[in-house]
């Protein structure tokens, strides 16, 4: 396996809390639980591996060990075997070391469990891996085998809720910043919080308006990898609001992600960018996102909303949406002029749960400019919207700082709620999301995608071939 | 076309498609939306100058996120007046159609199903 390829589970923060809560009980005794999760083979030979569902094992069906402490039992391995196998997961086995706290390790007993159990569970799930993984109070180390025969270490789990934490089989090297670029903010969030920075790969999606103020901001912040798309030109009437834009760039008609491109690379010249002139409703396009550790969604088409949030939900992505609207009545004056800051965590309610992707729109824009001109038989005139760029920023601002607080475990759990702030008021409106049973992408149902991690279930369109 | 080129909830939409109107169904790439059923031989009641017709829609990549619509009639067309004027005539890829601007305003990614929606055109056309 290729140097800095990361093998990792990924577990929605409510999914983790049931799955901790129940491996480290009060009894201070081992226990043990059966994962449901959608494996992604990254091209570079990783594996990623999503929790959709978390089976916490009763005595029964962890009991004391013939050849080690406690086992798992044939019925518990049947029953959930064939449950991977109906579903198309792959099974990850979770038991607690409950005196190990930040360092924990796979004991002999484990390795040799896994050494009588695994092939036989390949054979029952007929899934690409099965994993076994001991956890620490604050760590975890685990081993997986592949169906090819090969065998990886577990390298991290992520629990992406509110916060993003890592979970390792021992603490991170204590770090430090070298130079006085970061100094500032480094006395907030520490030299480990700014090592964690530097080590996360941001895909800003749309980088017009409010995404080029967000990715200048990444920069800044001295993120590691950028991840810019979008498939515009920039043109004269785009200069009010896109950082770094100059008059040259509309006359030759400069691609917006080069423009983002050129502008980061000038805050910071050691970020690393892919910018990708491209539609996220294209297959090839949208799967580029899918190695990032966090998404922000500048753009205004529910196709773009649509694509996101099944990617964010999909393989457990924390996603920030923004937008800016003025709103206007039939004469001209203004009704509302608002901005939104939208975070879609796992099992927090989705932006399709909060009725933010209008299918009519999205048949709309699947349509040739002949068809829309016929399906606009009533003459009704497109409307320019009104856009400015303090309300881009004020949007980005928002966005910016969920994600700088999730990342350096500063969130509180409201920072994951909607907000509206109505610009002329100075309020701000907070929506909790509720997540439907049924939502297609982040509900319970056997029909949801949620944490399935399978490119192929993205809502767009096919490569072609 | 093949089916099994298509995004799984498309595909499951055609079979579903196929199962309804067996042998009467045929698929063809689109430009932008991926994917056009034509469905032969459709009854489309009084109103129109041949008693069947084709009936073509769109089923969008994204289906059943994206609703479908419109449809279009190829081959007869209506007579008089259709009740709501929710037909057109315009030209649609190459072709001379009439099309039929039935939306689903309450489309439910959840509940709707291009079947289903299909049904209910074809009810519509039969009843105006």
């Amino acid at each position: 396996m290729a140097a800095g390829v990361v093998n990792e589970l990924r577990i929605g923060a409510s999914d983790f809390g049931q799955l901790h809560d129940h491996l480290f009980q009060p009894d201070r005794d081992e226990h043990g639980a059966l994962l449901l999760a959608g494996e992604h083979p990254a091209a570079d030979g990783g594996l990623l591996l999503c929790v959709r569902e978390v089976h916490p094992l009763g005595i029964k069906e962890f009991p004391p060990g013939e050849q080690g402490y406690r086992q798992l039992a044939a019925s518990a391995l049947a029953r959930l075997g064939n449950r991977a196998a109906d579903e198309g997961l792959a099974l990850v086995s979770a038991h607690s070391h409950p005196i190990s706290d930040d360092r924990t390790g796979l004991s002999t007993d484990d390795l040799a469990a896994h050494e009588r159990i695994f092939k036989h569970l390949l054979d029952i799930t007929a899934a690409g891996s099965v994993t076994g993984i001991a956890f620490g109070r604050r760590s975890a180390a685990g081993e997986i085998w592949r169906s090819d025969g090969s065998r990886h270490v577990l390298d991290q789990v992520r629990v992406v809720g509110a916060n993003i934490n890592m979970l390792r089989a021992r603490p991170a090297r204590t770090v430090e910043v070298a130079g006085e670029r970061f100094d500032r903010q480094v006395r907030l969030f520490g030299a480990e919080g700014q090592a964690r920075l530097g080590g996360l790969h941001v895909g800003v999606i749309g980088v017009g308006g409010g995404g080029s103020i967000l990715a200048e901001q990444l920069a800044h912040l001295g993120i590691g990898r950028l991840t810019v798309i979008d498939p515009d030109i920039v043109q004269t009437h785009n200069l009010s609001r896109i950082m770094g834009a100059t008059d040259a760039d509309a006359h030759a008609g400069t691609k917006k992600i080069a423009v983002a491109a050129r502008t980061a690379r000038s805050i910071d010249p050691t970020v690393v960018i892919v910018a990708i002139d491209g539609d996220i409703a294209e297959l090839d396009v949208a799967e580029k996102l899918i190695d990032c550790d966090f998404l922000f969604l500048a753009t205004d088409t529910a196709t773009a909303r649509l694509v996101a949030n099944a990617i964010a939900q999909s393989f457990l992505i924390p996603l920030v949406q923004i937008g800016a609207k003025v709103e206007t009545r039939p004469m001209g004056e203004i009704e509302q002029i608002y901005t939104a800051v939208r975070p879609v965590l796992p099992r927090r309610g989705c932006l399709a749960c909060a009725g933010l992707i209008d299918p009519q729109l999205l048949q709309r824009e699947a349509t040739s400019p002949d068809e829309r001109a016929n399906q606009n038989y009533l003459g009704e005139v497109d409307v320019v919207d009104p856009s400015v760029t303090t309300l881009n920023a004020a949007a980005a601002a928002g966005a910016l700082n969920v994600f700088l607080m999730s990342t350096i475990g500063q969130a509180d759990e409201a920072l994951a709620d909607h907000r509206i702030t109505l610009t002329r008021e100075g309020a701000t409106l907070t929506t909790h999301v509720v997540r439907k049973d049924d939502c297609r992408w982040c509900g319970e149902r056997s029909a949801s995608r949620y944490a399935r991690a399978d490119v192929r279930l993205l809502p767009c369109r096919p490569r072609s071939t | 076309m093949s089916v099994a080129a298509l995004p799984p909830d498309v595909a499951r939409a055609v079979e579903h498609l196929q199962e309804t109107f067996p042998g009467r169904i045929n698929v063809e790439a689109h430009e932008s939306s991926g994917t056009i059923v034509r469905i032969s031989d459709v009854a489309l009641g009084e109103g129109w100058s041949a008693s069947t017709g084709e009936l073509w829609c769109a089923i969008p990549f994204h289906y059943p996120d994206a609703a479908i619509y419109p449809y279009y009639v190829t081959g007869p067309t209506p007579m008089g007046a259709i009740r709501g004027g929710a037909l057109q005539s315009v030209g649609w890829r190459g072709m001379a159609a009439t099309q039929v601007s039935l939306r689903h305003n309450a489309w439910d990614p959840l509940r709707d199903t291009a079947v289903g929606s299909v049904l209910l055109t074809l009810a519509w056309l039969q009843a105006s």
